[in-house]
């Protein structure tokens, strides 16, 4: 039977206090209110707007009226809503071009599920306006063109509460899993001082889709990282692989979205809206970039600790929290809970941590890379003016 | 302070909420233990001849087939944060502190023991369990609670062999951080799966369960040589037969073997080189499954592949993280109970 011990050893007192501490941050973490921005950085994209609409006014006329639809809620994307990204018949759907510009080489992109070189013609076809051409501009990304800025990130872990996601052979949640990790990413991204960090949920509640979209889109996401962890009926896969919106290309992305579309708690006329914002190049770019850096990230520092980890690459898939949040978005799925080897590593929190610290790089080294675009881009334009 | 209640106005308790089992300890001197089963009648028919809303331990065991039976600590932690677990937490719980306290005007000061590596989701939905019937409650690490309540708080590692988890902890004159803890899955619930499917293949007439094997285990289990043939009865086609299982007992209790070893020589080797001898040399295992007949010696041999390892058992497994969780809450500063 314990008696108590000497609490006037230092030790035990600076341990008494960290059990202590370790408490009131979980309180803390419990009761803590979602707080909700009374600053829009997106409010800095309407100035963009406005400029880009004076320098392209004679581009945006040629449009006509129908650009400027529901410019109240969406901002600068909305504008760009009548213009689809893809007018010519029998190109792909994806603007697979928005990948030129990665700051990685071809040899990343080997698993990527792309339809190969040669999908957008060296020269302009007949009938492109100015508009499609600014939109198609492989040199000049309109993140660039627009010097926009990333001010918020939103982190959306995975299913949550009631939904547990995919489990392993040994009960891992995959819930459990992605808000560890989204934890760890947010805490790592917070250090740099220089965003602000938001998550969909910070415990294990439910969320529906919608609300996560709509928290994303309320808060004025600049880039939203969604994690979730891959299952697959054959146990011994171990993939990495990282989605941003398009259509599938094969059926098991297919049935993937299907899984993690359920209970999405949109409507038709909801759904009928959002696909509009498939237009929305600039974001399908960025998203692309984004997805590619994270891959990147990801598969190549795992690959160093388990050689049998298998790289999917980046892929598109009609996942609704891809679709439906106006910022870049990309959904990874960061390992697979199937596999018992993974299903095991997931459980130390050394390697969840690892993850955490990829996934930060690969967010960085786009941001980094989005910086470099904007200033090269800049220093041009001043070098024209000059 | 210096581990003594301060008044008689408060009670302190320490809880090891364990996937089999659960185990309290009170300022009071009372120690009491529960099996972590919980279970409601399936209906009204059910609930009139057992004759309580709900039945906990043992008695949820043995009345199974009439009840919903929930075993709300799969892995050591609330399985999937629903309501019908965390409802069967708070069960224990109130069973648990009802069996130490009998004076209801005072209050009820908790440290509740978790795994070593339990996630935040985890760690609040407990908290949200048992705060219903404490007034003031902390939780800790599992590992850490028994280190704190053994003395082993410098270059000592415990390992803490559960039902749901092996939980790993290097105490290093700190509160061990995430880096100095790792927790698996195999763990005892793993054993009772190998050995079922073992003696399933075996035995592919008879007619046994898995709470059978969980049993069978408990009493039988061994690592290395066995003292003598081990032989359970169960039912091929209605009829009870003796089945010798020696070979699929030692099989399913080795499995655990390579893991043990494995992490506990992956979380030394990431630890201060000058140190890495005495933490070998200071090894506590505590849990249930510290009890297999032979896996201390066999795991003690296994490390001693790589260099010096003494290794021992803690003196009362069923009660050790209770009474660490105890030591701690005994120990607390007043003032962090006001404030926590």
């Amino acid at each position: 039977m314990p008696t108590g011990t000497d609490t006037h050893t230092p030790d035990r007192l600076a341990m008494l206090q960290c059990v202590y501490e370790d408490n009131v941050r979980l309180g803390e973490r419990r009761h803590r209110p979602r707080s909700r921005p009374l600053w829009h950085p997106r409010r800095q994209a309407s100035w963009a707007l406005l400029g880009v609409t004076l320098v392209f006014g004679p581009a945006l006329g040629y449009l006509g009226p129908s650009v400027f639809i529901d410019d109240h809620e969406t901002g600068l994307n909305s504008a760009l809503q009548s213009s689809p990204p893809h007018p010519q018949p029998g190109l792909p759907v994806e603007t697979t071009h928005s990948l030129a510009y990665s700051p990685f080489t071809p040899l990343e992109f080997e698993f990527a599920v792309l339809d190969g070189p040669g999908q957008f013609p060296d020269t302009e076809p007949a009938g492109w306006s100015d508009f499609d051409m600014l939109l198609r501009d492989d040199q000049r990304p309109l993140v660039a063109v627009f010097g926009l800025d990333v001010k918020t990130i939103v982190i959306d872990p995975g299913h949550g509460g009631t939904d547990p996601g995919a489990i392993g052979a040994q009960g891992t949640m995959e819930k459990d899993i992605a808000l560890d990790i989204a934890l760890r990413l947010r805490d790592r991204l917070r250090k740099s001082g220089q965003y602000r960090i938001l998550m969909t949920r910070d415990s294990d509640s439910t969320l529906r889709l919608n609300q996560r979209v709509e928290f994303a889109n309320e808060n004025r996401a600049d880039l939203f990282v969604s994690i979730h962890v891959n299952a697959f009926p054959d146990v011994r896969v171990k993939t990495i692989e990282t989605y941003y919106f398009g259509a599938p290309k094969d059926t098991a992305t297919t049935e993937l979205a299907k899984l993690e579309n359920t209970d999405s708690q949109y409507g038709m006329a909801d759904f009928k809206s959002m696909i509009k914002k498939i237009t929305h190049t600039m974001k399908h770019q960025e998203s692309a970039a984004l997805a590619t850096s994270i891959q990147h990230s990801l598969f190549h520092n795992i690959h160093k600790l388990e050689h049998r980890m298998r790289n999917f690459g980046v892929k598109t898939a009609p996942f609704v929290v891809l679709l439906g949040v106006d910022a870049p978005s990309v959904l990874a799925e960061i390992s697979c809970i199937t596999n018992v080897d993974e299903e095991m590593k997931l459980n130390t929190p050394a390697y969840r941590a690892k993850i955490a610290s990829f996934l930060e790089k690969g967010v960085q080294e786009y941001l980094r890379h989005k910086q470099s675009r904007t200033a090269g881009d800049n220093s041009n334009e001043r070098q024209n003016n000059g | 302070m210096n581990g003594k209640t301060t008044d008689d106005s408060t009670l302190k308790i320490g809880i090891d909420l364990g996937t089999s089992r659960s185990a309290i300890a009170s300022s009071d001197e009372h120690r009491e233990w529960v099996e972590s089963y919980v279970g409601w009648p399936k209906d009204f028919i059910a609930q009139k001849v057992l004759g309580k809303p709900v039945l906990l331990g043992e008695q949820a065991l043995s009345n199974r087939l009439s009840l919903d039976i929930c075993r709300p600590l799969e892995r050591g932690v609330i399985k999937e944060g629903t309501t019908r677990d965390e409802e069967a937490v708070k069960e224990l719980i109130r069973h648990l502190v009802d069996l130490v306290e009998k004076k209801e005007d005072r209050k009820v000061h908790a440290v509740v023991g978790v795994p070593a590596v339990s996630f935040t989701a985890n760690k609040l939905a407990i908290k949200r369990a048992v705060s219903d019937y404490v007034d003031s409650l902390m939780v800790t690490s599992e590992p850490f609670a028994v280190a704190y309540g053994q003395n082993l708080l410098n270059n000592a590692m415990i390992i803490d062999i559960g039902a749901g988890t092996v939980d790993f902890c290097i105490m290093h004159g700190t509160i061990p951080s995430e880096d100095d803890q790792r927790t698996v899955l195999t763990a005892g619930d793993y054993i009772d799966q190998q050995l079922f499917n073992a003696l399933s293949e075996r035995y592919p007439n008879a007619d046994f369960n898995i709470n059978m094997v969980r049993r069978f285990k408990e009493e039988h289990s061994f690592v290395g040589t066995s003292k003598g043939k081990v032989e359970v009865d169960f039912p091929v086609n209605g009829k009870m037969t003796p089945h010798d299982i020696t070979e699929e007992m030692r099989g399913a209790c080795e499995s655990i073997v390579q893991p043990i070893v494995e992490t506990t020589l992956e979380l030394v080797s990431r630890f201060d080189p000058e140190y890495q001898d005495q933490i070998m040399s200071n090894i506590v295992l505590s849990g249930g499954g510290s009890q297999i007949r032979g896996l201390a010696d066999r795991l003690q041999q296994s490390l001693r592949e790589n260099g010096t390892c003494h290794m021992r058992c803690v003196d009362d497994t069923l009660f050790a993280g209770a009474d660490g969780a105890l030591a701690l809450a005994r120990d607390m500063p007043e003032e962090f109970w006001e404030t926590v």
